[in-house]
């Protein structure tokens, strides 16, 4: 169960950046925002 | 010369030329033995095994304490320290330490000779082995240790400093030889 | 209209995609299993879930290769991969599993017995995924290098503290994933227990013999070149001991703590008829003063910093300048395994297990493991 919580909340955050790289308006955070997506991703796709 | 004199003077030729040996007769070391570790390691059990080859009387117990002693004539130490063996036998270095000077003590009281036997080479030395090595080494009556151990010089130099014989030899198999003329 | 702000998005975006995609195909290859050649004496592969079938189809279910003479004898487990960042662990059981005859009784090799920790690398250790070893054709074997303990893909989260069952020992909550921490395991537990459990039941339902549990440690830890043996296995382990110092090589004997649980050496002792070896060797890129972390460390066991250390005469442990290359690190498990088989032999003759074909130390440490791999 806790497993799946996880899930969620990864999944979560995964929008909130997301949303956050589409709305941003200065490119370097834009990149540092997708740097920061890379984990999250990842995570949700049980790759890492 | 009578023949009274003649027989006088060959006896005490031959005791001058027996009195080395006689001596040395002296030297020898008594059984039963009791074959305890310092630093808990199971090389204790090797040399148990070496002395049940040399059919010596001996019986080795792990955790020996003053108790055990009664009756003994010689206290064979195998020092080196194991955290395994610690953790098997359920007390910390310092229980260890104790213990293991608690015996030399003893055994200095009853006039029971100590040999430390050390087999376990460059792993068994150093770190937190030297100084259940140095406590019984220096306590020594003899030393027997394999080659390995001695790199550096160590008990060496204890059995230089104290005047205790030391036999090296080049592998554990070798040590039941001069572990055995101790006793023979 | 797309708005500037909306087009760099899109192409911070695709940067991550790209290095995503990257990043999960490197990922991804650490979950493909090596290849493997056993030799012509291989009777049966089998399946770790043969025993446990709730895990069958996981990453935890590994191949058990049987190698069994049809002479009745004794049963040896080889069990390698219990740590999966131990590589002598796995190469050695791979070694064998390609090499080895067996004229009396039967042998069962794991090559991998935590698949799982094998599809990743500890987190902050810096290790690379793979280290190639040339074979005898001159052809690179790729070989995976794990983590220590199973993929928190398979087992999350981790507790804060791990209590062992059945004994209720706790250690820190990483160790849940330890399957060396894991014995006897059991059906409804976390996945490594289940691993675990699925071991457990191999051995009993094999009645294994004689088991042997190879492993890896940093240069600093105390018992690095020892002999792990269970009480019942005294006899044998000194006698092994002895055996393998005439060969010049020396092995420190260990009994396994009574009040330690989780490890092969004690319950697979304690809860079977197996009598239960753990093998250890001293693996620098496992030790904290490492340097340089690269496949080069692995197979050639140069460190210049424990190098180094000895030379300032700080090091307090063993360390060879020349390095602990895998050759040799191997070599003393599989020699070990010899040695300690052939004392098992002396009082077991009716179980007696009677090995062919399997190179010595020095076969190894002269011509290189890769001689010996298919």
């Amino acid at each position: 169960m806790l497993f799946w919580i996880y899930i969620v909340i990864t999944l979560f955050i995964t929008v909130v950046i997301v949303t956050e790289l589409f709305t941003e308006k200065d490119w370097k955070k834009q990149i540092a925002l997708a740097m920061l997506l890379l984990p999250f991703v990842l995570r949700v796709l049980l790759i890492k | 010369m009578t023949t009274t004199k003649r027989i006088l003077t060959a006896t005490l030729a031959i005791l001058v030329m027996l009195a080395p040996l006689l001596v040395r007769a002296e030297d020898k070391l008594e059984q039963p033995i009791l074959i305890s570790s310092a630093g808990q390691s199971a090389d204790m059990k090797l040399v148990g095994m070496l002395a049940k080859k040399q059919e010596l009387d001996a019986k080795a117990v792990n955790m020996a304490t003053v108790a055990d002693l009664e009756g003994i004539k010689t206290l064979i130490f195998v020092p080196g320290f194991s955290s395994k063996g610690l953790g098997a036998a359920g007390v910390s270095q310092k229980d260890e330490t104790d213990r293991v000077a608690k015996l030399v003590d003893a055994a200095k009281e009853k006039g029971i000779p100590i040999v430390t036997v050390h087999i376990g080479g460059m792993a068994r030395r150093k770190g937190q082995s030297d100084s259940f090595n140095k406590l019984v080494a220096e306590a020594s009556k003899t030393i027997i240790i394999v080659k390995q151990g001695d790199e550096d010089g160590f008990f060496t130099d204890i059995a230089k400093a104290k005047e205790i014989p030391l036999e090296s030899v080049d592998k554990i198999a070798d040590v039941a030889e001069p572990l055995g003329k101790l006793f023979k | 209209m797309i708005k500037k702000h909306h087009i760099t998005a899109l192409l911070a975006f695709a940067w991550a995609a790209i290095f995503g995609v990257v990043a999960s195909l490197d990922f991804a290859a650490m979950h493909k299993s090596e290849e493997i050649f056993p030799s012509p004496a291989l009777t049966k592969v089998g399946h770790l879930s043969d025993y446990f079938e709730p895990i069958r189809g996981s990453e935890g279910d590994v191949e058990v290769y049987y190698f069994d003479s049809g002479v009745p004898g004794g049963t040896a487990l080889i069990l390698g991969g219990t740590h999966p960042n131990e590589a002598a662990s796995n190469i050695a059981a791979t070694l064998i599993a390609e090499n080895i005859g067996v004229t009396t009784g039967r042998v069962l090799v794991v090559l991998r017995a935590c698949n799982s920790g094998a599809t990743c690398t500890d987190p902050f250790e810096a290790y690379p995924q793979f280290f190639t070893i040339k074979n005898r054709n001159g052809k690179d074997r790729k070989f995976r290098f794990g983590s220590r303990v199973a993929n928190p893909l398979h087992q999350w989260p981790d507790p804060l503290v791990y209590t062992h069952f059945p004994s209720g020992q706790r250690l820190s909550g990483f160790e849940s994933r330890n399957l060396n921490r894991s014995y006897p395991g059991r059906p409804d537990g976390t996945f490594t227990e289940k691993i675990g459990y699925a071991i457990m039941q191999m051995i009993e339902q094999e009645n294994i013999d004689i088991s042997f549990d190879l492993h890896e440690a940093a240069p600093e830890i105390p018992i690095i070149n020892a002999i792990v043996y269970h009480e019942k296995g005294e006899d044998i382990a000194l006698n092994a001991v002895l055996e393998l110092e005439m060969m010049g090589l020396n092995y420190s004997p260990e009994l396994s703590p009574d009040n330690f649980r989780g490890l092969s050496h004690r319950e697979w002792g304690d809860r079977s008829r197996t009598i239960p070896f753990l093998m250890e060797v001293s693996n620098p890129i496992q030790g904290r003063l490492r340097g340089k972390t690269n496949a080069d460390l692995i197979t050639k066991g140069v460190s210049n910093s424990y190098k180094l250390a000895l030379e300032s005469g700080a090091l307090r442990i063993e360390y060879d300048p020349e390095g602990e290359p895998l050759d040799r690190r191997v070599a003393r498990h599989v020699q070990g395994i010899i040695t300690l088989i052939e004392a098992y032999n002396v009082d077991h003759k009716k179980k007696a297990i009677r090995l062919v074909n399997l190179p010595d130390y020095h076969d190894i440490v002269d011509n290189g493991i890769g001689f010996y791999l298919h």
